[in-house]
């Protein structure tokens, strides 16, 4: 380490900070340090630059379409609020479109409740459940949320000073007052869903620990509840998927996701199997068919507003089965000649 | 400002957000660059300049851009930086302190920054280091291999290590002692 009786001090910080100083060199680089004062600014210098060579590395993360989306999205938030002042035909088109604003639907594992939800169930908090449809509970901030059936929603009567947090499980659609210093975040099992926007609707019904977050319009950041930081942005008409710690984001395909909410259902070419569970889901109903020459046919169709009774009735006739009602299911058969 | 700026600039105003996200996407990463060298933490950095582009849009129709996009952006992001390190620090003395460094609108900030943006600064020196040093220093800086795997995987001593480890943080030294003070 010495040359002319000169310390070679910049191996030494080096070795320093990349912990590879043995104590006896810890002690030299110390009495160096206090030497004088010029030593001891050096060597925070040093420290400084291998801090700000990390900084630079990181900066090359900058992922510039992300954040254009971003800065997109709060534009657009601004502009679709902006004509609620200006007309009320605007208002009356724009209630259909906030609607779906920043749709969110979220699968959470049944399990996750009876840990979690309990433990937030204090008397500080309010609890909410629905075993039919369309119950609205409005939050102490004014945002309104309608569960499906079978979902529950734990939420404090006072939200906190720093941000509004809601445990949710089954199914809901979210309308959040907006306030974006005020975070709107909901918890599920593995997921914290961070809403960036106005409105959505959340849904956790399904079984296993996948969580799912369907996005109309606005921005949602969806994250695992362990590790914030591993987290995506979801965009309208994405949907983001979150198993164990890998997030994924996709196209939505399914038109229906939110039809549990709208009641409107839109068929193109949908197999009967997968129009039954559609309807099943968003009905909370149990149709039944147990035939493969019905199951495979398929259907285009649109439904609006219908009760489940007529949807089946339309089925029916449209593709001439006879309806058998029980107590709890609708059964699809084959007339018999 | 170039005529074709001036096209840009009326496109902008007039609501053409096609417009505005080719200049975003054009000057984003510089000026997050930029912006992390006041604020050191490139989150914040990324949301000063979101922040800026999103108020821009906001009141575009009193955009008034006399120089030129890359100098009128550049203000903007230091004024919002400054304004971050003002609620940042409490402070009296450290407010005075960026004031008086730092609080001099009318300095066109382009000319000051074009060397000196920190990634700019770092890939200069990387690049002016010996090849057999800058290995090293990437070995133990990026890839975590301690000396003796590095002195193992090249074939040399462990002082040969040592000896570069030292030789590329004087020479970063030298290179980042302007950086700094240019801040």
């Amino acid at each position: 380490m010495k040359t002319n009786g000169n310390i070679d001090y910049w191996s030494l910080m080096a070795k320093y900070y990349a912990n590879e100083c043995s104590n006896e060199e810890v002690n030299e680089l110390n009495s160096w340090i206090s030497e004088n004062p010029e030593n001891e600014i050096l060597f925070y210098q040093v420290k400084e630059d291998l801090e700000n060579i990390n900084l630079s590395k990181s900066m090359k993360k900058v992922n510039v379409d992300l954040a254009w989306d971003k800065v997109k999205n709060r534009i657009q938030e601004t502009e679709t609020e902006e004509p609620r002042v200006e007309s009320k035909v605007k208002i009356f088109k724009m209630a259909g479109i906030l609607k779906y604003a920043a749709a969110i639907i979220l699968l959470v594992a049944i399990g996750f409740f009876s840990a979690k939800m309990y433990q937030s169930y204090s008397k500080l908090n309010v609890y909410a459940e629905n075993t039919e449809q369309g119950k609205v509970v409005t939050l102490p901030d004014g945002s309104v949320v309608t569960l499906n059936s079978d979902s529950k929603l734990v939420y404090p009567k006072k939200f906190a000073q720093n941000e509004r947090r809601v445990v949710l499980e089954g199914e809901a659609f979210f309308d959040v007052s907006k306030n974006p210093e005020y975070p709107f975040i909901i918890e599920t099992k593995n997921a914290e869903v961070k809403v960036l926007g106005t409105t959505f609707n959340v849904n956790a019904k399904y079984p296993g620990d996948q969580v799912e977050v369907f996005v109309a319009t606005g921005l949602v950041q969806l994250s695992e509840i362990q590790n914030t930081e591993n987290k995506i942005l979801i965009s309208p008409g994405d949907v983001g998927v979150i198993q164990d710690k890998s997030i994924s984001k996709s196209q939505n395909q399914d038109l229906n996701r939110i039809a549990w909410k709208t009641k409107e259902f839109v068929f193109k070419e949908t197999y009967i199997s997968d129009v039954i569970s559609t309807l099943n889901r968003a009905y909370n109903t149990s149709i039944t068919c147990n035939d493969d020459n019905i199951l495979n046919l398929r259907y285009t169709v649109t439904f609006r507003n219908q009760e489940i009774e007529s949807i089946v009735n339309v089925m029916a006739r449209t593709f001439d089965l006879k309806i058998e009602q029980s107590e709890n299911e609708i059964k699809l058969v084959k007339k018999s000649i | 400002m170039n005529p074709t700026e001036q096209k840009t600039l009326k496109r902008i105003k007039e609501g053409d957000i096609k417009q505005f996200e080719i200049v975003f996407k054009e000057f984003y990463q510089s000026l997050c660059n930029f912006a992390v060298k006041y604020v050191k933490n490139i989150e914040q950095a990324e949301e000063v300049v979101q922040d800026t582009f999103y108020n821009i849009w906001k009141n575009k129709a009193e955009l008034n851009i006399i120089t030129s996009f890359k100098s009128y952006l550049y203000s903007a992001v230091r004024n919002n930086c400054l304004q971050v390190l003002r609620v940042r620090s409490l402070d009296i003395k450290y407010e005075n302190y960026y004031k008086s460094h730092y609080n001099n609108d009318s300095v066109d900030p382009v000319d000051e920054i074009n060397a000196k943006e920190l990634s700019n600064v770092i890939d200069k020196a990387l690049s002016t280091l010996p090849e057999r040093c800058r290995i090293i220093f990437k070995m133990s800086r990026d890839e975590g291999f301690k000396y003796h795997e590095i002195a193992e995987k090249l074939s040399i001593s462990i002082k040969t290590v040592e000896a570069n480890m030292g030789k590329a943080l004087k020479h970063f030294r030298i290179y980042l002692k302007d950086y700094a003070e240019a801040v």
